[in-house]
């Protein structure tokens, strides 16, 4: 059988000022009807440049140097250019990392979709409309005459995302090109879209290259992985296979910068060292600078080709050479797991929130949807004890973020009272608050690229936070802390000579938080802090943060979707939903065994059928006081009483774990 | 949408009349002059005095205020001192040469920089691009008043194409136009064109326009349907603004082609210290600012639909 696409010694490079970088090199892979592949590796691996240039859309700078990509049997190449047009969306599709991002603001949906049926394929108007909106069906979107009329940013991200994947289904391709599709989604809508993806390619026979840096995910929708690093595939083979069997060590470390987040108590484990550039490559291995089985003489040999695995039947390629290292046994894990140290009867109380609400008014000048309020947080109750991580863990539109903005003084509180050192600070914007508590309070946010200034050297910009934090510090005192802060995230002194620019992503969260410690703060409050990094450099940071806990007593607020970091590094969970506050507890019960259906929801754990209900009234809250914020996804209400009664707060007995759930009252009065 | 509309509209009548009162007070500051402006250096004192209390100049400054702008908002402007004639009359035929004048520039300068921009915006770096920056740039370099010259030593001295005034003594010409309107578009045009090129480059490099083009959609209709109509949103606004420009902006063409418009009557008034008719014009300029920006803002809402419907989340 013909295969769907063909990748044959792919080398694709890109042109920069005065020389050229390598992205791709000798790349092959080919792709049968209906097969699903996975590609994985962390960003600059090259897996985007792949999809690129199989879409032959590699932008100006960038060209296959060589090697060839056929697609059913065809040089992609050679194509002329209406040919092209007519493979790109007709025969191989594309589906984006961010779907309000790839759809046109100012097109409706409709308009977007009939177009892409019009281009291929010689059919009416009408008939494009009718598919579009049996296309928009096939993706489970309800009201799809509605949903036709919309503009893009009328949707919520699931929604836009189905729309994408309908879209690129329209002219029923024969692969389709996934490139990150769900890490702009929220956790619990990653998983429908996921199963979507599943389902709608075993209907069409739709083969799928799924590009992601997520594991779990490609595991659970590939038959076939290919792991890539700097730009070469290092592992390839059956999902179980290279899954539970790695072969190469860089997949073995990846798998390892992920641990369950079920299990208990295992330390993601930080692979050392970076990704080298293009012109850093030596002989031999690409992973050998950070590889813990590197041996002279053998690694950095020549000619390191992807070899069929020893003692396997199934077609599992490596490349590497020691493929049979066996990893030490008596090996000791970076960092154990401490479970909380933080006995709160005799630990400070640093910080109290007390039924704290927020709503956002709708005072855009420009309402001509109408005028509508938007409970952001509904009575929440939190505390803070010295040295202790507590998580805040929900999905976007739960409040998790306003909760950080008030916190910092960046919103103001409506109702209820933030305590920090029995001051309400809930009520001071930021630049109305005294020193000290600026000082105590500060933040560590999701994107470090936005975070740092690009034009002040990193020194610079860490001094400056001293100098704001601690004035009383001299000139010499204040250049000691900045580099002792370096030295705390274990950055080397040199860096504060740098530019943001010349930074990678974990360099740049590691300075971000070295800021965040300038004051020496007795809380960070840390906003995503993980999720805009790559799963190696995410293990690094997790690790960092655990040893400021361990090393420096500091406390910590982290707001996280991140159920394997909470996992680790969490010694209290609060769940949020809707604004209101659904289980709370000890990180080790809250993640072990959930009793709230959110949470369960969330950890992904619960056997029951979730109903696949978009989070679009994630954000439309019951009206206050009237019921379970969570009722219309819950797939345990109880019907009329969840709807019309809040739930009561019930204790669970063992440390403090505490639900808001009707569940579990109705299951003790029986 | 309605709503939106008469917010802008409502704002838009109290910029007027803001604006009004600072016109009267400005023109206030100077009352002693009105009387010797209309009655000549000669007039007695006495017979200014008879002058000011006949036309109400005695009575209290909010209250002459109230009768002025009635009459303005009625269309009585007063009376001329140079012209001697109500000012309507001189006005209102004025502005409407210069509309005539602006408009034909604006049909000039509208679709040839915005066709211009997209094409140069199309392919950033491109040979195309270059040539049509740099020719955008020297053009809106060279001052009017130089490009007046030159095109008129051109076209009416050497070539004898075209008549070197505008004064339309025989009815209107359409041929006295075109140099006028040469000379604006010349000054004009590479603005917006760089405008929409640095647009057209911004949305070219967006994630839709490969969505666009990797779905498989003729290169034409990447362009015309997806790329120019949101590169057209940011120079809308600077559009609406050359109307503006248009309008007050063009004493120095019309001065040149002796072209009988408003930027001349209102460089005729101010040399002339023809109170009446600075004021008008001052409202009328001021009128035409506040209004081209309210258009801007509704067309800018209408070309964006994130504004105009709002936001679901």
């Amino acid at each position: 059988m013909t295969p769907v696409l063909d990748i044959q010694n792919l080398s694709v490079s890109y042109r920069a000022p005065g020389r050229v970088v390598s992205a791709v090199t000798d790349f092959s892979l080919s792709i049968a009807p209906g097969e699903r592949v996975g590609l994985v590796g962390e960003s600059g691996c090259g897996k985007s440049s792949i999809a690129m240039a199989i879409m032959r859309y590699l932008g100006r700078n960038g060209l296959v140097s060589h090697g060839a990509i056929n697609y059913q049997g065809q040089d992609m190449a050679a194509l002329a250019s209406e040919a092209l047009r007519q493979v790109r969306g007709g025969g191989i599709a594309m589906v984006y990392q961010d779907p309000m991002a790839a759809l046109n603001p100012t097109m409706t949906i409709g308009a977007q979709l009939i177009e892409t049926r019009l281009a291929h394929g010689a059919v009416s108007k009408i008939q494009a409309c009718d598919d579009a909106m049996a296309g928009l069906a096939d993706v489970q979107l309800s009201d799809t005459t509605a949903i036709m009329a919309r503009y893009p940013h009328q949707l919520s991200g699931g929604q836009l995302q189905r729309v994408v994947i309908a879209m690129a289904l329209l002219p029923r391709p024969n692969l389709l090109l996934l490139d990150e599709p769900t890490t702009a989604l929220d956790a619990t809508v990653e998983e429908s879209v996921v199963d979507l993806i599943g389902e709608i390619s075993s209907k069409y026979r739709t083969a799928l290259l799924f590009i992601s840096h997520d594991l779990g995910l490609v595991e659970s929708v590939c038959d076939r992985v290919c792991v890539m690093y700097a730009g070469q595939a290092v592992e390839v083979g059956t999902g179980v296979s290279v899954f539970t069997q790695p072969r190469h060590p860089y997949t073995d470390a990846l798998l390892q910068c992920r641990p369950d987040p079920l299990s208990t108590g295992t330390a993601p484990r930080e692979i050392p060292g970076v990704i080298s550039g293009s012109h850093e490559y030596g002989r031999g291995c690409r992973f050998a600078p950070r590889c813990t089985y590197f041996e002279v003489g053998v690694c950095d040999t020549p000619d390191m080709a992807l070899s069929a695995r020893t003692n396997s039947t199934s077609s599992h390629m490596v490349r590497c050479v020691k493929q049979n290292w066996t990893r030490p046994t008596e090996e000791i894990p970076l960092f154990e797991h401490i479970p909380s140290q933080v006995d709160k009867s005799s630990s400070r109380l640093m910080l109290q929130v007390n039924q704290l609400s927020k709503t956002y008014r709708d005072t855009s000048l420009v309402g001509f949807g109408g005028a509508r309020d938007v409970v952001a947080l509904d009575g929440v109750n939190l505390t803070v004890h010295k040295g202790e991580i507590v998580a805040v863990v929900g999905e976007s539109g739960s409040g998790k973020s306003t909760l950080a903005k008030i916190l910092m003084g960046l919103e103001l509180t409506e109702d209820g009272a933030v305590l920090f050192e029995a001051v309400d600070v809930g009520a001071l914007r930021a630049r109305n608050r005294p020193r000290s508590i600026r000082r105590a309070l500060q933040m560590v946010f999701q994107n470090p690229d936005d975070t740092l200034n690009p034009s002040l050297r990193v020194g610079t910009q860490l001094r400056r936070a001293i100098k704001v934090l601690l004035p009383d510090l001299r000139r010499s005192e204040v250049a000691m802390r900045a580099t002792e802060l370096l030295d705390s995230v274990r950055l080397s002194a040199h860096v504060a000579n740098m530019w943001p620019n010349e930074l990678s992503g974990g360099q740049k969260q590691r300075v971000a938080i070295a800021r965040a410690f300038a004051g020496a703060p007795d809380i960070i409050v840390a906003d995503e802090p993980l999720s805009a990094l790559d799963v190696s450099v995410s293990a690094a940071i997790t690790l960092l943060l655990k040893s400021m806990q361990r090393d420096h007593g500091a406390s910590l607020l982290l707001i996280s979707h991140d159920l394997a970091a909470v996992r680790y590094l969490a010694d209290t969970v609060v769940v949020l939903y809707g604004g209101k506050v659904m289980e709370r507890g000890p990180a080790p019960a809250v993640l072990a065994s959930p009793r709230h259906p959110y949470t369960q929801m969330l950890m992904g754990a619960c056997k029951v059928d979730v109903p696949k209900l978009e989070p679009q009234n994630a954000n439309v809250v019951v009206e206050a006081g009237t019921g379970c914020p969570f009722v219309s996804r819950c797939p345990e209400r109880i019907g009329g009483l969840c709807e019309n009664t809040p739930p009561p707060i019930i204790c669970l007995g063992e440390e403090q774990h505490e639900i808001a759930c009707h569940l579990e009252a109705v299951n003790r009065s029986r | 949408m309605l709503s939106f509309v008469l917010r802008r509209l409502g704002a838009m009548a109290l910029t007027m009349l803001v604006v009004s009162a600072v016109v009267f007070g400005l023109m206030e500051l100077i009352p002693g002059n009105v009387a010797t402006m209309v009655l000549g250096p000669y007039a007695s004192d006495e017979q200014k005095n008879i002058w000011l209390s006949a036309n109400g100049y005695l009575e209290p400054a909010w209250c002459r205020y109230g009768v002025w702008l009635a009459n303005f908002v009625q269309g009585d402007f007063g009376h001329s001192i140079r012209f001697k004639v109500p000012v309507g009359d001189v006005l209102w035929p004025r502005l409407g040469r210069t509309a005539i004048l602006g408009v034909s520039a604006l049909a000039v300068i509208v679709p040839l920089s915005l066709t211009l921009g997209v094409l140069a915006g199309m392919r950033e770096g491109s040979i195309i691009d270059r040539l049509i920056s740099v020719i955008g740039i020297v053009t809106t370099s060279i001052p009017e008043f130089a490009s007046a010259v030159f095109l008129t030593s051109i076209f009416v001295f050497w070539l004898q194409w075209l008549p070197g005034a505008s004064t339309m003594s025989d009815g209107f010409d359409a041929v006295q136009l075109v140099l006028p309107v040469l000379v604006l578009v010349l000054y004009d045009f590479g603005y917006i064109a760089r405008m929409t090129r640095a647009s057209m480059i911004d949305v070219i490099a967006t994630p839709y326009i490969r969505t666009a083009i990797l779905k498989g959609l003729p290169r034409r209709q990447v362009i015309l349907r997806h790329a120019f109509r949101n590169a057209l949103i940011a120079p809308f606004t600077v559009i609406m603004l050359q109307i503006n420009w248009l309008l007050s902006g063009v004493i120095v063409v019309e001065f040149f082609f002796a072209y009988k418009g408003f930027g001349a009557l209102l460089l005729e008034a101010a040399l002339n210290r023809d109170v009446f008719v600075i004021e008008a014009c001052a409202m009328i300029a001021v009128f035409v600012a506040v209004a081209t920006q309210a258009l801007a803002d509704i067309g800018y809402a209408f070309l964006n639909p994130r504004i105009r419907f709002g936001s679901a989340d």
